[in-house]
């Protein structure tokens, strides 16, 4: 190595061509980037394809416009967009709520760390389970299926999610802002309202987009408790899917893709790397 | 903050001034008490953590052990010796262990799609968190977050059109002249669908630990002589293991309980066990088998994370960026 990559080195230049990234490197990212992304272009392709699989392609718009006319799709959008919006609000207060609880309290020893471990186990036991033991639930609470089971199956799935973004913000919360206002004379109540929670308001918003997305997005959950006229969207696809007889499945992804897209994107904005 | 920092700042802090009224007053104090804070916060969350998610958990646990309705018919261990069929094993019929054998192959699908996970997260993350650019780096960690939050159903069949016998890769192969592969509705089509829903695990928190990776030591071991690839397994490799193995059990535990992609992608080689957990409560209508059934699959998720824990795998750090940081 010369004198002048050594001192390049030194200053921590990353511009070295001896060790920078090989081309191997990159060729390996690349190509996971379009792992990553080819799946979801083949739904854009096909969703403008007016025959079916196959690399002859012949563009149409007429999937989109005759999603216009299936009124059960929309229904289930509409639907999906309702349990998103509830579960949202629901979810993020109660994160905002637990994010306290969990990180601001002066717990007993050993009842913090357990009262973690119990907002974060829905996070590790497999959700089909969740799922069916949902719909034992409440088939013998008599209620069934419908409205209600999936607003609480999904409020339960995405408190976890809610809460770590929310309480990564409060870990990250400087303390000292608080401190000051109460030194100011602000009372607790108004030192929460005034400081603490603009301070967190990118990690409360960011913890609602993602509720909504995982809601809206959520399958397992919904198709055990689903049902009784209402099937949310995923659902329905899941429907579609398995009949392997509806084009206009790929035209209504491409709908819920650009959704969850745009949403996650926000989100994932606002959240601090 | 420590509870004497509270006090502290309890004692320098002016008090309410008296026009905020005495009930506000009143509720400031008791709201001052640790154990009322705790109650409050937490409160709620764990009640209804334990209404709407331990019950319903528990009651499959409950199915499991009775003959039919809970507590109106016997108790039963019948459902879990369905499943390990004594009388099989001990006439070494070992192919009549359809459960058995099932959960087995769905834990054999989880360890490949697991290698494969990280197999695949390596270089990205490499790249990623020692050589990107800087300004382009936060640009493109998100982009490999983005697909990670759209729906895992539309991801998963948007494979159809591609593997498929006419799909995309087999007209490709035919029109070179090529014999087209058989990679749908098989194990493949299962493994293939697996490690693309699930290997953003593997990537985050592997880029979280290639991030923290200190490029000087990559450059010293480059510097006393060490081959790219020798530093790579010397250096790179020990220092991000911890991340690489937390984001792979996440990723076994995800795999081995998964239903969509291999009821999608997988047909019958690439049948997996919580699908016949599925056909219990959806067909069969065995909800005691099937809760059975159910109550193995958990009791393999956490004895997985049991054992990944007293190896001193940190399953818990791979959450916090598999969810919050996402």
């Amino acid at each position: 190595m010369s004198v002048a990559d050594s001192i390049r080195d030194r200053v921590g230049s990353d511009s070295d061509p001896n060790d920078g990234a090989g081309s191997g490197l990159k060729l390996a990212t690349l190509l996971t980037y379009l792992f990553l992304y080819g799946p979801i272009l083949v739904v854009v392709l096909m969703s403008f394809d007016a025959g079916r699989y196959g690399l002859r392609w012949d563009f149409t718009t007429e999937w989109y416009a005759s999603l216009a006319t299936r009124s059960d799709l929309i229904g289930s959008l509409w639907l999906s967009i309702q349990i998103g919006i509830v579960v949202m609000i629901i979810s993020t207060v109660l994160a905002v709520v637990a994010a306290f609880g969990l990180s601001r309290f002066d717990w007993p020893k050993r009842k913090g760390p357990i009262a973690t471990y119990l907002i974060f186990v829905p996070l590790t036991l497999p959700i089909i389970i969740y799922g069916i033991g949902l719909f034992v639930f409440f088939t013998q609470l008599g209620i069934g299926r419908g409205f209600f089971p999936i607003v609480v199956g999904h409020v339960l799935y995405t408190l976890p999610f809610a809460t770590l973004v929310v309480g990564a913000g409060v870990i990250d919360l400087d303390r000292s802002l608080e401190e000051a206002a109460m030194d100011l004379g602000a009372d607790p109540l108004t030192t929460f309202r005034e400081v603490t929670l603009p301070a967190l308001m990118p990690n409360i918003v960011a913890a609602a987009l993602f509720s909504f997305t995982l809601s809206f997005d959520e399958f397992l959950i919904s198709f055990f408790v689903s049902g009784g006229g209402a099937v949310p969207l995923p659902v329905r696809i899941w429907g579609m899917v398995r009949a392997d007889i509806e084009p206009e499945v790929y035209a209504i992804s491409v709908v819920v893709l650009l959704i969850s897209i745009v949403i996650a994107a926000m989100a994932t904005r606002l959240r601090r790397f | 903050m420590s509870s004497q920092d509270d006090v502290a700042a309890d004692a320098v802090r002016p008090q309410p001034t008296p026009e905020t009224g005495t009930l506000r007053e009143r509720v400031l104090e008791w709201a001052d008490s640790e154990v009322f804070k705790g109650a409050i916060s937490l409160g709620p969350v764990l009640l209804l953590l334990t209404v709407f998610y331990a019950v319903p958990v528990a009651l499959l646990l409950i199915y499991s052990i009775f003959v039919e309705d809970p507590f109106a018919s016997g108790l039963t261990f019948e459902h879990f010796g369905r499943f390990i069929d004594v009388s099989a094993i001990t006439s070494l019929q070992f192919s009549e262990l359809s459960y058995v054998r099932l959960l087995g192959r769905s834990i054999g699908i989880a360890v490949i799609v697991t290698v494969l996970s990280l197999v695949i997260s390596y270089p990205i993350t490499y790249y990623l968190g020692q050589h990107a650019p800087e300004r382009w780096k936060i640009a493109l960690v998100m982009l490999v977050i983005i697909p990670f939050w759209t729906s895992y159903l539309i991801r998963t069949y948007a494979w159809i059109p591609i593997l498929s016998n006419n799909g995309f890769i087999n007209s490709a192969l035919t029109t070179v002249g090529l014999p087209s592969l058989p990679l749908l509705n098989n194990y493949i089509g299962s493994i293939i669908g697996l490690v693309y829903v699930f290997v953003p695990f593997t990537i985050l928190p592997l880029y979280a630990s290639m991030e923290g990776l200190d490029s000087s030591l990559i450059e010293a071991a480059r510097d006393l002589g060490a081959s790219r690839w020798e530093a790579f397994r010397e250096v790179v490799f020990p220092l991000t293991l911890p991340g690489a193995l937390a984001g792979g059990v996440f990723v076994f535990i995800k795999t081995a309980a998964a239903y969509v992609t291999p009821s999608l992608l997988g047909g019958t080689s690439g049948r997996m066990y919580a699908q016949v957990i599925e056909t219990q409560f959806g067909t069969a209508f065995n909800w005691n088998f099937g809760a059975a059934l159910a109550v193995i699959l958990v009791v393999v998720v956490l004895g997985t994370i049991w054992i990944a824990a007293r190896w001193g795998i940190d399953v818990k750090g791979s959450r916090g960026l598999g969810g919050g940081g996402l």
